[in-house]
């Protein structure tokens, strides 16, 4: 099938505005953020759209924003991981036991970055080696996981109160709270990775074309378990910041996680397919629901309503991502 | 079940009757002005080279595809496939080489896929009537001993054959068209399959039967047809055809015009890579082969041969079940395309589509794919290294594109395979395998990349092996030529004749 030059010339431009679509995208998304903010402004000016509001909502967005990072790049390569709401539920329970028992918070850091990285690595091991699809194994390590949480707390809430976990809170840098900085950081390396590594290509490679990127040389065994393992470290250390945050341990504290975490991810123009995507649109996604909690919050305004608005809008991304693609494609 | 009144004597001529037919894809005349007929109760079969045009033909007469020009005539009746359901309702029957069947349900569900006997209750299905119809279709066929409660996917391939062609026959099958069924089948299995046809076409069908396999064709064929570059160039009756005149009908004239550039490779040249006694598990026997520095090796071969999946293995995508590669008198680990890379070998896989290029993604990064790790410091991409490769090589070989930022999926296809070939010379491979280097490319960029090819081995001294199911292609560039048939080496000659590397490809006897 050969195409003429104007054809050709035709679909790049549509091809480098489907790159544009993603900046399109992302500034649909921006967009839709501001409009947000206008909106909420316009209930409260008081309280909308000041700096502790804005520190507030990041604040908020810290667990959230370190676990949609490690999944975004997840997702583009191709996989996908749903048991990151219960390994959150189990580091709460973990570190509240630990805790109890007097340990070191230090070490008890540690030993949630072990179990988070164990578990990535289990997960990774399956999906890799065995070859098990990852929506199918994450869910069966999900319930594993989530059925420990309730088992080693018998179900229980516990309240924690440390030090080091006060430090974490309360500690500003020029105002900004630490855990702010740290889940800037994190989104930022994120993208950093993404843009400009060896690494962050071959993830769009592996999730692109899995034997391009095979025949090309390029491992599609140690990434993926790698990004397994990332993802799960990523839920452990939201685990350990949701315990700094609420200063309490419960087993339930997962579940609306992975709902928020993959919407996020989705919301942001990051395709399930694999191949596509950005830490960029995550980011924004983040800030639009972090935004609509903090809102529905203040506002005291029931919070399913929240539920269901993040579906609406996470359904209208999906067809619109959808519409294009197949207008894209049908030349 | 497939009953067409055989006392029909003053039927009014042929079953099925493609008149003038032409079709063309974008560039490519796939077929022109060509008619053919099909008589009931005879079994008519169509040979030709890859891309001739029969599987083009094939589908137009199953209704999936539309001719440009000509009529399609049924039993005296003219009429309009515009879908494979219009074709069916006409009475023709396809059942071709990709699976049409569900392997979890068993054979009785498959026999009658969609059209099961309903119950006078709505939605339901009457399983009896199922069973005793999906018998008695069996049965017509010569299959009473297929077990109807058996998956299909566990049955072997010739019974899963079987019951395709069993679940084609619905009621009011006039024609049967099948392309290549016995591909995936040994000698003894394709008999069978044979046997069955003929059973099928002694019911009054008509069958059309697409295939590369010349001993079958011989055996059952009624009269042959050949096509070559979407002509019909000859037909033979029953006892008219033999081989040769198959073989020379479908090749024609060698075009073998262009000045080959000469290499200068004898004897006492370096080898490249030695190959001994490699066998796979899906097509290679015990073969030998022999690469030197500084030539271009055509491998040639028909499907199944073990030309397909020689590539891969060499490259170490594919594990070989014996043998050794040895590259610069070092045995390299099998079925590690690390290892195959670490030693020099680059490999250009046959579907630059699905296995080569990464469609959305820029060209330049397509061409950097496999050299990124060079083009990085500490895990960081260096953009102006990238940059520049991307650019010298976009230059190299003129790839016509305004900006290399531009995703590869704009590319015609010749300029999509030249993307492909600089991603492998651009890590600087001393081995270069390329597997149907320019299938679907236009001319002129067919013609660059053969130029391409023997700059490299010649100038540069790069060891270039070409696999590829183009006969004029393989001829045209090679300085010597390896055919395959069966897994084997049947000739390895430094200028055959097209004649010779013809039977050497299809026939038993090695030249």
């Amino acid at each position: 099938m050969s195409l003429t030059l104007k054809k050709r010339n035709k679909i790049a431009k549509e091809k480098k505005g489907r790159d544009f679509g993603s900046v399109l995208r992302s500034q649909g998304l921006l967009l839709m953020l501001i409009l947000m903010v206008i909106f909420f402004r316009i209930q409260d000016p008081e309280y909308f759209l000041t700096f502790d509001n804005a520190i507030t909502i990041l604040v908020g967005a810290t667990a959230l924003g370190i676990m949609a990072s490690a999944q975004t790049p997840l997702i583009i390569s191709g996989g996908i991981d749903v048991s990151v709401g219960s390994v959150v539920a189990l580091t709460t329970v973990v570190v509240g036991k630990l805790l109890a028992t007097g340990m070191a918070s230090w070490l008890v850091v540690v030993i949630s970055i072990l179990i988070g990285t164990s578990i990535g690595l289990l997960n990774g091991f399956i999906v890799v080696q065995l070859g098990v699809n990852p929506f199918i194994t994450t869910l069966g390590t999900m319930s594993f996981f989530s059925g420990l949480s309730f088992i080693l707390s018998a179900g229980q809430t516990v309240s924690i109160r440390d030090h080091l976990f006060d430090w974490f809170l309360y500690t500003k840098v020029f105002k900004i709270p630490v855990l702010v900085i740290i889940v800037v950081f994190v989104m930022a390396l994120a993208y950093f990775v993404e843009r400009k590594t060896v690494v962050g290509r071959n993830i769009f490679a592996i999730g692109g074309n899995r034997e391009a990127a095979r025949l090309s040389g390029i491992s599609t065994k140690m990434l993926p378990l790698g990004l397994y393992v990332v993802s799960s470290l990523s839920a452990a250390l939201a685990g350990v910041v949701l315990v700094c945050q609420l200063g309490s341990a419960s087993p339930q504290l997962g579940t609306s996680y992975l709902l928020s975490v993959v919407t996020a991810v989705i919301l942001g123009g990051t395709s399930l397919a694999g191949g596509r995507g950005s830490i960029a649109g995550t980011a924004i996604a983040v800030g639009i629901l972090a935004t609509l909690s903090n809102g529905f919050a203040h506002l005291q305004l029931p919070s399913y309503g929240q539920t269901t608005a993040l579906g609406a809008a996470l359904i209208i991304a999906v067809l619109v991502d959808q519409t294009s693609l197949k207008m894209k494609n049908s030349k | 079940m497939v009953a067409i009144d055989q006392e029909d004597g003053a039927r009014k001529g042929p079953i099925l009757q493609l008149k003038s037919i032409s079709k063309r894809y974008g560039g490519v005349q796939a077929l022109s002005d060509v008619s053919i007929h099909v008589n009931a109760g005879e079994i008519l079969c169509l040979v030709g080279e890859n891309g001739a045009g029969k599987s083009t033909l094939a589908a137009i007469a199953a209704g999936l595809v539309s001719p440009d020009s000509g009529q399609i005539i049924v039993d005296g009746e003219e009429v309009v496939l515009n879908s494979p359901r219009a074709a069916e309702v006409a009475g023709i029957r396809l059942a071709s080489q990709e699976l049409q069947l569900c392997p979890e349900l068993d054979v009785m569900t498959n026999v009658l896929l969609g059209h099961y006997p309903r119950k006078k209750i709505p939605f339901l299905v009457d399983y009896n009537s199922m069973k005793r119809k999906a018998e008695e279709r069996l049965s017509s066929l010569g299959l009473e001993d297929i077990d109807l409660s058996q998956n299909v996917g566990e049955m072997p391939v010739v019974y899963r054959a079987f019951v395709q062609i069993a679940r084609s026959l619905t009621p009011g099958a006039k024609v049967l068209i099948t392309d290549e069924p016995t591909s995936p089948m040994s000698d003894i299995e394709a008999t069978r399959l044979l046997k069955l046809l003929k059973t099928i076409c002694d019911q009054g069908v008509g069958i059309i039967f697409v295939s590369h396999r010349l001993d079958e064709v011989l055996n059952i064929a009624d009269r042959v047809l050949v096509l070559r570059d979407g002509k019909l160039v000859d037909e033979m009756g029953k006892n008219e055809g033999n081989k040769e005149r198959i073989v020379s009908s479908m090749l024609g004239h060698t075009s073998v015009d262009s000045v080959r550039a000469s290499s200068s490779v004898n004897a006492d040249s370096e080898i490249a890579m030695k190959v001994q006694n490699l066998s796979t598990a899906n097509g290679i026997s015990e073969t030998d082969l022999t690469l030197k520095f500084g030539e271009i090796l055509g491998v040639y071969g028909i499907a199944g041969s073990g030309r397909d999946s020689l590539g891969m293995t060499l490259f170490g995508s594919n594990k070989p079940t014996a043998g050794k590669i040895i590259v610069g008198g070092n045995e390299i680990k099998l079925g590690s395309i690390k290892s195959a890379m670490d030693v020099g070998i680059g490999y250009v896989p046959a579907e630059r589509r699905a296995q080569g290029l990464l469609l959305e993604r820029s060209i330049k990064e397509n061409i950097t794919l496999a050299f990124l790790r060079k083009l990085s410091k500490w895990g960081l991409i260096q953009k102006k290294s990238e940059t520049e490769s991307g650019q010298l090589w976009v230059d190299n070989l003129s790839v016509k594109t305004e900006n290399m930022e531009n995703p590869v999926l704009s590319l015609s296809g010749g300029n999509q395979q030249k993307v492909l070939l600089s991603r492998w010379l651009l890590t600087g491979c001393r081995i270069l395998i390329l597997d149907d280097p320019t299938r679907g490319v236009d001319i002129g960029s067919k013609l660059e990349i053969y130029e391409l090819l023997q700059r490299l081995a010649h100038k540069e001294k790069v060891a270039v092996l070409v696999i590829s199911s183009d006969i004029e292609e393989v001829l045209k560039i090679s300085d010597r030529i390896e055919v395959m048939r069966n897994g084997r080496i049947t000739l390895s000659k430094t200028n055959p004749t097209q004649q010779e590397v013809a039977r050497a490809a299809y026939l038993e006897e090695a030249s």
